[in-house]
């Protein structure tokens, strides 16, 4: 009669697998966008081929508050992030004209570079607000986080074996297969799951998870951000003009007493008003914990408003929690293996989606929700990876005069991502993969040459990894068209034949 | 089985554990929080960060207890009275000053 005579490991094999279907699909997008977001800094230097200039940190920052101060004289706010060794420009986001702007600008001129795009920016907004309106984007990736999480545990309780799961596999056995390379994708790197889970919960959980706050807080929010970063120090606008000191020396002052390590962001707020601040952060890059370090300045004369190293234990407990989801830290190998792990969660994603059709199919025909599902996973599935090629491609063949090329940049994503979602409708699913995956390998392939073509040997590495790629994709889409072309199996049998 | 699962006593008894596991874990989790971050004898900031992070693990233990408890009538019970609980907490400790 209930779930629960079924015994334990039964219901919790099922819960997992309605929490995974529940929003697989939106969980599939964070989880590639958050991979990708790995290397936004060097998605972004291949999406602005022309940005060649370098300059130290200081400079950078101190030519863009330069060419803002003319430029965006009118803002609230102008919110920095210095280059790095891995990132050559300053990004910039600000006010201007009642207008939010996302900008990189040129490290030595200080000025939007050329080709106007958002560059990794896309996938890393994507990766928590999926292009929806604040609140709602933060709130529904929240939500689906804390799904995960219930997945992720009912996985682990619903497994009888998790070792011998690391070494199985069968292929080429329809239901088996799929269930062989679920398992050891979950299993192979679950500690980075749930460690990449629960700490994304924790980056939203001001929005989520507001009430240990309000219950210490009340409404006074600003008490609380207060006391989370003093260095960080707050005016309002006094509503009298006075011209910005120069923001270099600040900088330096900035990084000598951060003890050398350098700068990462710096907030410039109410720039060209008596009551300018200026806080830099020491970089986030330079150890886990993210905010280790903050400084305000008065913007008018230059005089230390507020210092703050953090010490505090629980503070830093948070900050490094953050910054291990953030992994602004990880060197090179490490970085990779958030790659690798991610790459890993974005598939055992995608391979649950399809195990539950084919887990059913093999049962009795199909549903009509389930047929739905089917042509809905192939569609989503292909859409989201056509929608991030179609990115590049854009990125590379939209003219650099365009007005709003950024904003058309990200349209032709979205467009390209409903086409696949309607070609995945309408297409029997054994055709509508190898379509839609074809067109996926062609895209790599195609963005992979655009980026030879048109970037310098800097930039060959992303360019390499999408050539790599579409030949991986090559192989399996060569496999179902030989699928295809086999002799046909009597309906919904071809799975059990082959069992 | 198949048979159980297309009746109405099933689809309730699946409706409320749902309605448990989700609506009554957040309460659950956001009083915890709530409750914890009130009572740690360590400053008010301090205090909030181990609230929310725990509060972050109580919502899925609360959501699986509710798929795992005896029957749905005892999910709810069980919701409400840890709720009840750290609601209690929460309201009696009051705002720390």
């Amino acid at each position: 009669m209930s779930a629960v005579r079924e015994g334990a490991r039964q219901v919790m094999a099922w819960l997992h697998g309605w929490t995974g279907l529940l929003l697989g699909h939106v969980l599939f997008l964070m989880c590639l966008a958050g991979t990708l977001s790995l290397f936004k800094p060097e998605i972004g230097r291949w999406m602005r081929p022309e940005a060649v200039a370098t300059a130290a940190p200081v400079d950078a920052v101190a030519a863009a508050t330069g060419w803002l101060a003319k430029n965006a004289k009118d803002s609230t706010g102008w919110y920095l992030t210095a280059p790095d060794g891995r990132a050559n420009t300053v990004e910039a986001a600000y006010d201007s004209g009642g207008e939010f702007l996302y900008r990189a600008l040129d490290p030595v001129t200080g000025a939007p570079v050329a080709r106007e795009t958002m560059g990794g920016e896309f996938f890393y907004r994507l990766h928590f607000e999926l292009q929806l309106p604040f609140p709602w984007g933060r709130l529904l990736a929240s939500l689906a986080a804390l799904v995960m999480l219930v997945a992720l545990i009912t996985g682990i309780i619903a497994h009888r074996r998790i070792f011998r799961d690391f070494f199985t596999f069968r292929p080429a056995k329809g239901q088996r297969s799929w269930l062989d390379g679920h398992n050891a994708l979950g299993v192979l790197s679950l500690p980075f799951h749930l460690m990449i889970t629960f700490t994304g919960l924790v980056t939203l959980a001001s929005l989520s998870m507001p009430w240990p706050i309000t219950a210490n807080y009340g409404d006074e929010l600003m008490a609380m951000y207060q006391e989370l970063t003093p260095g960080l120090a707050n005016r309002s606008p006094a509503g009298t003009r006075a011209p910005l000191a120069p923001v270099a020396p600040m900088l330096r002052e900035a990084e000598r007493r951060f003890g050398g390590a350098p700068i990462g962001r710096v907030y410039v707020v109410n720039p060209g008003d008596a009551a300018a601040v200026v806080t830099v952060f020491r970089s986030d890059a330079a150890q886990i914990g993210f905010t280790p370090a903050e400084i305000s300045f008065d913007g008018v004369t230059g005089k230390v408003l507020a210092e703050w190293t953090e010490n505090r234990p629980a503070v830093k407990t948070y900050n490094v929690v953050y910054g291990l989801h953030m992994a602004r830290f990880a060197p090179g190998v490490l970085r990779w293996l958030y790659f690798l792990g991610g790459a890993m969660l974005t598939l055992a994603i995608a391979t649950g989606l399809v195990l539950w059709v084919v887990k059913r199919r093999e049962r009795a025909p199909l549903s009509l929700g389930n047929r739905l599902l089917e042509r809905l996973n192939a569609g989503a599935i292909g859409g989201v990876l056509l929608g991030s090629v179609a990115y590049l491609w854009a990125n590379r063949l939209l003219p650099l005069e365009l007005p709003g090329r950024a904003e058309v940049e990200v349209s032709i994503a979205l467009w390209s991502a409903t086409v696949s979602l309607v070609a995945g409708a309408a297409l029997r699913p054994a055709i509508a993969w190898p379509a839609l995956l074809g067109a996926l390998a062609l895209g790599c392939a195609g963005a992979g040459l655009l980026g030879f073509a048109t970037s310098g040997v800097g930039q060959w590495g992303m360019s390499l990894m999408l050539v790599a790629t579409a030949t991986a994709l090559s192989l399996i889409v060569r496999r179902q068209i030989r699928a295809l072309r086999a002799p046909p199996a009597p309906r919904r049998g071809r799975a059990r034949a082959a069992a | 089985m198949a048979q159980d699962r297309r009746g109405w006593r099933y689809r309730v008894n699946i409706a409320a554990r749902t309605l448990a596991g989700t609506i009554g874990a957040y309460a659950v989790a956001a009083l915890f929080g709530a409750a914890l971050a009130r009572t740690l004898p360590i400053g008010r900031l301090d205090a909030v960060i181990p609230a929310t992070l725990l509060a972050f693990l109580v919502a899925p233990a609360v959501t699986i207890w509710a798929f795992l408890a005896r029957g749905p009538w005892l999910a709810w019970a069980g919701v409400i009275a840890l709720a009840a609980l750290f609601g209690a907490i929460a309201w009696f400790t009051g705002q720390p000053i």
